[in-house]
């Protein structure tokens, strides 16, 4: 148990501004409520954006790669554990960290509903569910990167890739052939599915599609997470000398 | 009681190009190598000789192109090999927000070390690196020396068999290094086996009992015992103008000059001999020094026969 918690710990404190990216994200919260914001508007959606789409990038940026640029994980890595265990309770970690902000920023939002009058939060506990399964997917695709990018470049590649996705998704809109399709396909099931996630947290889809959507979004978790632990033990880890 | 540490034909090539698909490079080739529990082993040879790739085999970080190590019987980067492993690499890093205290806290719990004793080997082990004044102060504004000092204790947390040094004086001054010299030899008398690579020679020279000599990727016979009998060198002052040549005639001299001889010696019993046949032969001797053959210049001898 200590083992697992100084891991979690560790993706706190393993950079001078992740406190402060915690505060900011309070204060961005907090800041909704000078907007005038009407009553329709879905308040958790706010949620969803910045906890389950931004904060998984800020959080797991580097979170192996500056290990391994470093140097840290050679000694980490020479202590008796399998290593799925720095993984996953790397990930636990983040994916606490993103459970607190999603509780401060549920209780801020909250306050902003019923002493501000502003917005709606009918959705809000959806939202919550939904956010935590998008920073699981993002958060694990992330690591899962980062142990073979060196450095913090891990989240770069993400947002890359979005926009590469965006563009894609655009472009095809209209092709039907088998190509399209497969692509489509690929974009749709195989990445982070924050458009599904999304219309669900706005459409209410009904139980079993709900349950279909949290299996799929903890299934890709899951694949990714496999592939991250799968490099992490067969790559090696020479010092720079050695490249 | 099986070995600590046993390579066996070990090869370590690093591939180069996308996938590994161009020609390698060979690092380390064939080595077999053999320390029984209990030893202090100094690993030595010239920058690019491999030292850092074979530690970096032993300890797991690396894989082998050819060949196998075994820790303990267990082969290496198994969990059970990693049990009784501890560790230092060349230049330590630690996460800046942290502490000493903190470090020693993180690492004894992924060693799966109780709470309650990393407390205590925490506190133990900042007294025994000098750090206890400083078991509170943020890692980031630590000197060179003390990020030695703090990763000599991280790699003791777990209560290791086996100790894998690379080269732990790096960064130290004098007393820092005699610090820690008394401090490995303290731990070899607790049955630990040690392999401490320096550029040091005459450090290790005062703490190992097996020295392995790497030169670009293979073993080279143990500067200690190979170039036995040592040779010395002996510094004769001898007045000006007492000296002829026929008097020098069969010594193993090295370098005469008016003020005196430079004679390479196996033994310093010969001494007295030398001295009385030079005096019986009229040299008036001002003075006698006889200087040690250390390490360092046998590995240099080695070194230089290796590349004739």
């Amino acid at each position: 148990m200590m083992r697992a918690w100084e891991l979690m710990k560790e993706t706190f404190f393993r950079k001078n501004y992740i406190p402060a990216v915690h505060v900011l994200g309070a204060l961005f919260y907090v800041l909704l409520g000078l907007l005038p914001i009407r009553h329709s508007l879905e308040l958790g959606a706010f949620l969803f954006i910045f906890s389950g789409c931004v904060l998984p990038l800020i959080l797991s940026q580097g979170i192996f790669g500056d290990d391994i640029a470093s140097g840290c994980i050679r000694v980490v890595l020479t202590k008796p554990m399998s290593f799925a265990t720095p993984y996953a309770w790397r990930v636990a970690g983040l994916c606490l960290q993103c459970c607190l902000q999603l509780a401060a920023g549920s209780i801020v939002l909250l306050v902003i509903h019923y002493m501000g009058n502003k917005g709606s939060v009918s959705h809000l506990l959806r939202f919550n569910g939904l956010s935590l399964l998008m920073f699981g997917c993002l958060a694990t695709l992330s690591t899962t990167l980062s142990t073979f990018i060196n450095g913090g470049r891990n989240s770069l590649v993400i947002i890359f890739g979005a926009l590469v996705v965006v563009v894609l998704n655009k472009a095809l809109a209209e092709v039907s052939g088998h190509v399209a399709v497969g692509v489509k396909g690929i974009i749709k099931y195989a990445m982070p599915p924050a458009e599904l996630l999304w219309t669900a947290g706005n459409t209410g889809p009904s139980g079993k599609d709900v349950l279909l959507l949290c299996c799929h979004a903890a299934g890709l978790g899951l694949i990714y997470a496999a592939i991250g632990i799968s490099i992490l033990s067969r790559r090696e880890f020479p010092c720079e000398r050695e490249y | 009681m099986g070995l600590a540490i046993e390579c066996r034909q070990l090869s370590k090539v690093f591939s180069k190009g996308w996938f590994g698909r161009g020609s390698g490079v060979p690092v380390l080739r064939d080595i077999s190598l053999s320390i029984s529990p209990g030893e202090i082993v100094g690993l030595v040879g010239p920058n690019g000789a491999g030292k850092t790739t074979l530690m970096n085999l032993i300890t797991g970080l690396l894989l082998p192109s050819k060949g196998t190590v075994a820790i303990h019987g267990h082969p290496a980067r198994s969990i059970e090999a990693r049990r009784g492993l501890g560790y230092m690499p060349e230049l330590p890093t630690f996460l800046g927000l942290y502490t000493p205290r903190k470090v020693l806290q993180y690492h004894g719990a992924l060693a799966g070390i109780p709470r309650k004793e990393v407390k205590q080997r925490s506190d133990e082990l900042l007294s025994r690196v000098e750090l206890t004044a400083a078991a509170n102060r943020r890692c980031a504004t630590f000197s060179q020396g003390m990020r030695q000092r703090l990763a000599l204790a991280v790699a003791l947390i777990g209560r290791p068999r086996v100790l894998i040094l690379d080269e732990p004086t790096n960064g130290l001054d004098p007393v820092g290094i005699a610090y820690v010299r008394e401090m490995l030899l303290q731990l070899k008398g607790t049955g630990m086996t040690i392999l401490v690579s320096s550029h040091r020679l005459n450090e290790l020279d005062k703490m190992v009992s097996t020295l392995v000599m790497l030169h670009r990727g293979q073993l080279v016979e143990d500067p200690m015992a190979t170039t036995s009998p040592p040779m010395s060198r002996l510094y004769i002052g001898i007045a000006p103008g007492t000296c002829s040549d026929a008097a020098l005639k069969g010594l193993p001299l090295i370098e005469s000059t008016g003020m005196g001889v430079v004679l390479s010696i196996e033994s310093p019993n010969l001494v007295p001999a030398i001295v009385r046949g030079l005096v019986s032969k009229g040299v008036d001797i001002m003075s006698v020094k006889l200087e040690g053959d250390d390490l360092e210049t046998r590995f240099l001898r080695l070194l230089e026969g290796r590349k004739q």
